[in-house]
């Protein structure tokens, strides 16, 4: 074997039918080819997913993905990708999550897991380093991520195994449940908990204790060092808000999403964004994986003075004052996109109330981004007398009702009542209720946007019309996003071009070149839009909503001719048809990918 | 008896996201900073010694402001440098 480092070229299959599993190990040019992440969960999607799959059955396949960077000791190194057939959109699905999961996976000595079939009853996989055990999950059934992740550390008897898991909500198929791992870090967007959920697979243990083999330790230890030492200079807001510290300036230019992205400024943003969370109910800031950043809120609220006692620095813990919520500091805190998608967007300014929904979110399993934006759409066709208390049950559903938001959260994670409807998500059900309600969507093929309007940001607009996943703002071409989420590096490490070049070269002895890191990028792009397009997705499908082309206050709607031409332009630099967006031969062969596409005549 | 120079205006600065590395070492917010009579908001920036200025926002009273938008005494500025959020 020649030197191999970054990967232990090791991928497990489990089919959870027959419970088997079988090892592949496909060799060093795989590795070099797909680069971790994106790469591989194509590769998979496109080789063992039969065209037009339902995605909640036996059929779809779900498969983790570590980067050949995850688990190598690096600031930013602990990120993982999960990918399926969505179930909200019907596209590619994927998305990516930090947190320690991920890494623990790699030190395990794999470098992915392929889940194959249905199982029969709720299972849940224990992988300790080469050795892979199905263990009863019947026991887990509705319980939340919390429970489940203790009952796993105390069943296993080692409390420094890692768990991923679907949540009730994904037992539950909300089609945007979310894969949980650490249970404050979630592989969001597109519903692979739901995935999950269908498959009876409740959650994968896992616990390593092998270094990950790298090529140049030392230089990643200096890399590590040189973020540690610049942290005031590269990293300060992050360290010292995590994401969210600058929603009051959003808000002041006119773009921070707000009443369904009807406006572009909520007035009482001070109460509830990152500053706000730092001063009324944090209580310390988590890492992931080999990070110093330390960017994760964890916050805690009390319900009763009594029970409240200090933070480890000696700060009272925060209590609500009318008494309503207790939010447990085991499910972090919100980020930016939790906070304008259970706040600002809803019109809810109650800080707490927005802390306890996303602890809801967290601890049943549910996408935040999703579940706000769902429930932003029906706030506003309550508004509008498009959806009816006969529709919902007798549920009002309004703008502003933070203590409502809590209360519908929980029915769409059980769905029980009017959450049964709006966990298919915003454009499902508008789709069958009509009576102009697709009017108020906030999605791209299926997929609830994030929470950057494309009419204030507009670099964003690429990510949303183009993300082989729908309303993404995860997905542009360039080596930030594009490759780093691919191979497992996280995004908000405030490393160049060149430092991430050398940080994939010490890792893994490559001869990369700048060039080479891009063709990984859209070769793992290249690969989503092949699978999209085989599903029946076109051009047409690369568009906004018309909330979008309407004006903001601040900022004019976006038209159609920007669509048609960024839609062009992107098509063009991926060496995609300039008109229907299919890759074309010459670019299949370029990027070394015609054994996972067929060359189209 | 000291009389405040009128040729200076106070403006009370708070700072955001990555631009709070130019918060001066201990301070409270907002912190105050004396200026020259018709300063701008990139005079300020450029007082606080914030390179490329030109990406920051300036909130001034709860409106946004140009950065060649004259300041005025006792004017509350909010400084923000774009940030991502994920
Ligand atoms: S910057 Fe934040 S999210 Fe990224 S790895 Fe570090 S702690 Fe995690």
């Amino acid at each position: 074997m020649a030197d191999r480092y970054g990967y232990w070229n090791k991928i497990l299959h489990v089919d959870l039918a027959d419970r088997s599993t079988w090892v592949e190990e496909p060799g060093d040019a795989f590795f070099r080819l797909y680069g971790g992440g994106r790469g591989i969960i194509a590769h998979y999607l496109l080789k063992d997913v039969p065209a037009g799959a339902d995605p909640l059955g036996p059929e779809n396949v779900l498969v983790f993905a570590a980067g050949v960077v995850t688990g190598a000791p690096v600031p930013g190194g602990g990120r993982h990708s999960v990918g399926a057939k969505s179930p909200l959109t019907g596209t590619f699905g994927e998305a990516e999550a930090g947190g320690f999961w991920g890494a623990e996976l790699k030190r395990a000595g794999w470098d992915a897991l392929v889940f194959h079939g249905v199982s029969e009853a709720p299972v849940y996989l224990s992988i300790n380093e080469a050795e892979v055990e199905f263990r009863d999950a019947s026991a887990f059934r509705g319980q939340d991520t919390g429970t489940v992740e203790e009952a796993i550390k105390a069943e296993l008897g080692d409390p420094l195994t890692r768990v991923a898991q679907c949540g009730p909500a994904g037992e539950n198929l909300v089609r945007f449940a979310c894969v949980t791992n650490d249970l404050n870090e979630a592989a969001g967007r597109t519903g692979l908990g739901a995935v999950m959920g269908s498959k009876k697979l409740r959650a994968i243990a896992v616990r390593g204790k092998s270094n990950v083999p790298v090529a140049d330790r030392q230089a990643l230890i200096d890399v590590g060092k040189w973020v540690a030492s610049t942290l005031d200079e590269n990293h300060r807001g992050f360290h010292e808000f995590g994401t969210g510290g600058a929603m009051q300036g959003k808000s002041l230019a006119g773009g921070l999403p707000t009443l369904n992205y009807q406006l572009g400024q909520f007035e009482q943003i001070d109460k509830v964004d990152a500053v706000a969370v730092r001063d009324q109910v944090r209580i310390s800031m988590e890492s992931c994986f080999a990070c110093s950043v330390r960017c994760k809120k964890v916050v805690q609220v009390e319900q009763r003075r009594e029970d409240a006692g200090t933070t480890s620095n000696g700060q009272p813990i925060a209590v609500d004052p009318r008494g309503r919520y207790s939010v447990d500091p085991r499910y972090g805190g919100p980020e930016y996109e939790s906070l304008a998608s259970l706040g600002a967007n809803l019109g809810v300014d109650d800080l707490i109330a927005v802390c306890k929904s996303n602890e809801v979110c967290n601890s049943l399993g549910m996408d935040t981004i999703s579940a706000g934006s769902t429930v932003a759409w029906a706030m506003e066709c309550y508004e509008k007398e498009v959806l009816t208390a006969a529709d919902t049950g007798g549920v009002p559903i309004r703008f502003h009702d933070a203590d409502g938001v809590v209360d519908l959260l929980h029915l769409i994670a059980r769905r029980e009542g009017v959450g049964d409807l709006l966990a298919e998500g915003s454009q499902r059900v508008a789709e069958r209720i009509g009576r102009g309600s697709e009017q108020f969507l906030t999605t791209v093929k299926g997929m609830e946007l994030a929470m950057h309007d494309p009419r204030h940001v507009p670099r964003m607009l690429v990510s949303y019309l183009l993300a082989p996943t729908g309303g993404d703002h995860m997905s542009q071409t360039g080596n930030k996003n594009g490759l780093r989420n691919q191979v497992g590096l996280c995004h908000f490490l405030g490393y160049s071009d060149d430092q991430s070049l050398e940080i994939l070269r010490a890792v893994t002895g490559w001869d990369l070149t700048p060039e080479e890191m891009v063709t990984m990028a859209h070769r793992g792009l290249t690969m989503a839009r092949a699978f999209n397009l085989r599903e029946g997705f076109t051009r047409a499908d690369d568009t906004l909503p018309p909330r979008f082309r309407e004006d903001l206050p601040m900022h004019p709607g976006v038209t159609q001719e920007l669509i048609d031409t960024t839609v062009t332009e992107y098509y063009e630099e991926l060496g995609w048809d300039a008109g229907t967006g299919v890759p074309t031969p010459d670019t299949i062969r370029r990027l070394g990918i015609e054994a996972d596409l067929a060359v189209p005549q | 008896m000291v009389l405040s120079d009128p040729r200076e205006i106070v403006i009370h600065v708070r700072l955001f996201a990555d631009l709070r590395r130019f918060l001066p070492d201990g301070s409270e917010e907002p912190v105050p900073y004396h200026l020259p009579a018709d300063s701008t908001g990139a005079d300020l920036l450029a007082a606080i010694g914030i390179p490329e200025a030109g990406e920051v926002t300036i909130g001034r009273n709860g409106e946004i402001a140009a950065h060649e938008d004259a300041l005025h005494d006792g004017d509350e500025v909010l400084l923000f440098s774009p940030m991502e959020g994920g």
